[in-house]
């Protein structure tokens, strides 16, 4: 049998190869208008800041140098040739301009994809933002998924730079601490997209993510006395929007309870004060009596409804938690069914209060819907909500409300009694 | 040779095509009340679709040796039948463009930013003239080998960004719309897909024909639920109103998968899966406006009018693309974009109906005389 290739069908595969061959090298390596990215051209982006002070945008950015591990701090040349993150600043009249302006004097290609922290300046947040944002979700390098946070009383500069976690990048550190959101309640974690979907919500108005500078002690006898203390970075709260202006700030409690309402919760821990009731009811105190119970959330659902009323609004959250009991300080018999309700019913309290202070503040203090209850009520009363949404602001300041929160403990730990208190 | 192509392969080459339709800009988004209801619409639109497609099938049925443009001269006599066929070569050349476009505009927006729109041009032209020059059982080969994985990765990236999904966002359903706007919707909706074209120009070729039926409703539901998948996670997870604002909404959604650490920035593997999608399509329309303008000029080979149809499409889409751009063209509002659809998916072929019931008794003459 004639095993060979016929010339004319061989002559048309050494074409498709070599087609194949010249596309590739084309699209691939090619110089100049293909756009080649070689790693050590690029300045990869960890974090962003935006500044904008005396109507100018200041971008501070971390860069890191992927060469800083080969080299030695000690074999450098120059300073930041061994630095592992350098901070390049640039000014200019748009988010781009600044942006391009860095690559004036800064020798590598600014490279924004790898960036997962936006953090905005206090003052650029009061002035508004949506204009000059629009930069991050038109370009196709910055990601949709980056979170969006405040720098709060201070500015963006002042955060890009700050290492506190191991040593780590701020972009890395602080997208760590922030994606710890879902074990403390505390915080919030908004991406980009995020923002523009409660944005885009005429009767919403966002709330994203803070961050703020703290000074922490050092406990390590090794240190100077000036290097004694640390600035770090706290995450606790959130930034409160209207529209695309900050009008101010919820702090990390309040944060718990902004949490409750949108349904957010994944975990945290509850702390409130023990039920005195049951004090010393079965057993001995055999140690100092404490004042507190902390419980851990395992998990927590919230259902909003709304009902209407002689056309008056009333809201009922009705929030249901499963929670371990994690610590006691107070000698309590915890086994015991009727002490179990007691601290179920004080956490449910406790949880009542989260909410109703951080209600109580949007509508008092802020005068606008930060929870989505519009949405709520649009989607439970749609024909209703065609007649008030656009005076949806001015309404929900006066809307009542009230909260129902029942918890359940689910386990309780590796005790069962306290150590203060003896076992019969 | 006469091709081949079998009922598999043709449900393979319709739902890419439906499919290839929706994911670069997600048009449906815009179209009837815009808002969460759309999905409902598409629903909607499913029985548009199927009804629409009815007059090319009763024509596809009664000609079942020819093409549209056989059976248009066959109907309309030569000289109009031939003004038909050179009107539906351009119809697909102008569709091909719009698609081409778009495609290069993806790239250059997202994956290539500085790359010349020059060597997209040429390498996206000759990739699809050779493919399209093989012939349609080549590509449509090659359709039923990529067809599953397409569809199992368009699957796969919905199910990664469940994440982001808040299905709330559908609420409330079907109370800020109208039963009319909705209508209204799923008629633009089902005007925009042009598979009973691609089928028709493609009957002949078909292995079994009367399978007909059965590659129509297949394809059309089985894209249509492979679209709205696409739509509801696209609207649940952006938001309705931002995906409206998005010049690519699906793309971003796939920009915004991150799940578990590990798959993430899949967006790279979106551009393949994207890239045989719109590439099939669009060799499927250079094809056939190929295969148009060769039945027009009743030639055997189709080789000449592919390349030709390829080289013209390639110098006007560079044209498009960086001389002369068209942006508000691409992703404005086209009315007119749907009495082009309109005149060449559905009225042509019902005119050709009544023209064909009202010249029966020729018809029939010329059966017994056995032409």
């Amino acid at each position: 049998m004639n095993n060979r290739i016929p010339k004319a069908k061989r002559n048309k595969r050494v074409i498709i190869i070599l087609y194949l061959l010249i596309s590739s090298t084309i699209l691939s390596a090619c110089e100049g208008t293909v756009g080649r990215r070689e790693i050590e051209d690029l300045g990869i982006v960890t974090a962003i800041g935006v500044d904008y002070v005396n109507d100018e945008v200041i971008v501070t950015l971390e860069v890191v140098n992927p060469l800083a591990s080969s080299i030695s701090a000690q074999a450098s040349s120059t300073k930041t040739e061994g630095q592992k993150y350098v901070y390049p600043q640039g000014r200019g009249k748009t988010i781009k301009d600044a942006i391009s302006n860095i690559n004036l004097y800064f020798d590598k290609k600014i490279f924004l994809s790898h960036s997962n922290i936006l953090v905005l300046g206090e003052e650029f947040a009061k002035r508004g933002t949506i204009d000059l944002m629009d930069f991050f979700i038109r370009d196709s390098q910055p990601r949709e998924d980056m979170y969006i946070v405040v720098a709060k009383g201070a500015r963006a500069s002042d955060i890009i730079g700050v290492k506190a976690g191991l040593g780590r990048p701020t972009g890395t550190y602080l997208y760590d601490t922030l994606n710890n959101f879902s074990s403390n309640g505390k915080s919030i974690n908004i991406s980009i997209a995020e923002k523009y979907r409660y944005y885009y919500d005429v009767s919403n108005e966002p709330v994203i993510g803070l961050v703020q500078l703290k000074e922490v002690v050092r406990s390590d006898d090794e240190l100077k006395k000036e290097e004694q203390t640390a600035k770090v970075l706290d995450v606790a709260g959130g930034a409160v929007l209207s529209r695309d202006r900050l009008v101010g700030y919820f702090d990390g409690d309040e944060m718990m309870g902004f949490n409750f309402i949108v349904g957010d919760f994944k975990r945290g821990t509850i702390v409130f004060r023990t039920p005195v009731e049951d004090k010393d009811k079965k057993g001995t105190i055999i140690g100092a009596d404490g004042v507190f119970t902390s419980l851990d959330i395992v998990s927590a659902k919230t259902k909003r409804e709304i009902t209407v009323n002689d056309g008056k609004i009333h809201l009922t959250i009705d929030v249901k938690l499963k929670a371990g009991l994690n610590e006691i300080n107070q000698a309590l018999d915890v086994i015991d069914e009727e002490v179990m309700t007691r601290i179920e019913k004080a956490c449910s309290d406790k949880v009542k209060e989260l909410i109703s202070t951080t209600l109580e503040k949007g509508q008092k203090e802020f005068k606008q819907d930060s929870f989505s209850i519009g949405v709520t009520v649009h989607q439970q009363h749609p024909k209703l909500w065609k007649e008030i949404a656009t005076d949806w602001n001015n309404i929900f300041p006066e809307i009542t409300y009230d909260v129902k929160v029942e918890t359940t403990i689910v386990k309780i730990g590796l005790m069962n009694l306290p150590a203060n208190l003896r076992r019969k | 040779m006469k091709e081949q192509v079998s009922t598999r392969q043709m449900i393979y080459v319709l739902v890419l095509n439906r499919i290839g339709t929706i994911i670069t800009i997600m048009s449906i988004i815009h179209m009837g009340p815009g808002n969460q209801d759309i999905w409902i619409m598409m629903i909607l639109s499913t029985f548009y679709c199927l009804l629409f497609n009815l007059p090319f099938l009763f024509l596809s049925m009664r000609f079942s040796k020819s093409s549209i443009i056989g059976y248009m001269e066959k109907i309309f006599g030569k000289f109009i039948g031939k003004i038909l066929g050179v009107a539906y070569g351009l119809f697909f050349m102008r569709i091909a463009i719009l698609y081409y476009y778009i495609e290069i505009q993806m790239i250059r927006t997202t994956f290539m930013e500085e790359l010349s729109p020059i060597i997209i041009v040429t390498v996206l032209m000759i990739v699809s003239i050779y493919i399209a020059s093989r012939g349609f059982e080549v590509s449509v080969r090659t359709i039923e080998f990529f067809g599953p994985i397409v569809i199992g990765s368009i699957i796969f990236y919905i199910v990664l960004g469940f994440n982001n999904i808040d299905l709330t966002v559908l609420l409330p359903i079907y109370q800020d719309s109208s039963l009319a706007s909705l209508s209204m919707g799923a008629l633009e909706a089902s005007l925009i897909f042009t598979d009973p074209v691609i089928l028709s120009m493609n009957f002949p070729s078909l292995s079994n024909k009367k399978d007909a039926g059965k590659i129509i409703v297949i394809s059309k539901i089985f894209s249509q639920l492979i679209i709205i998948l696409m739509l509801i996670a696209t609207q649940v997870s952006l938001g309705v109103e931002q995906a409206r604002h998005s010049n690519f909404p699906f793309l971003t959604y796939v920009r915004l998968v991150r799940t578990y650490s590990i798959f993430e920035r899949i967006e790279a593997v979106f551009l393949i899966t994207w890239i045989i999608i719109v590439t099939t399509r669009v060799v499927s329309y250079l094809y056939i406006s190929g295969k148009a303008f060769k039945e027009v000029f009743n030639k055997k080979d189709i080789k000449p009018f592919i390349y030709a149809v390829g080289i013209i499409l390639g110098i006007i889409i560079y044209y498009i693309s960086d001389v002369n751009p068209r942006l508000a063209y691409l992703y404005g509002r086209k009315t007119q974009e749907y009495y082009y659809y309109f005149i060449f998916n559905i009225g042509i072929p019902i005119l050709a109906i009544i023209t064909y019931y009202i010249r029966g008794r020729d018809f029939k003459k010329q059966e017994r005389l056995g032409n």
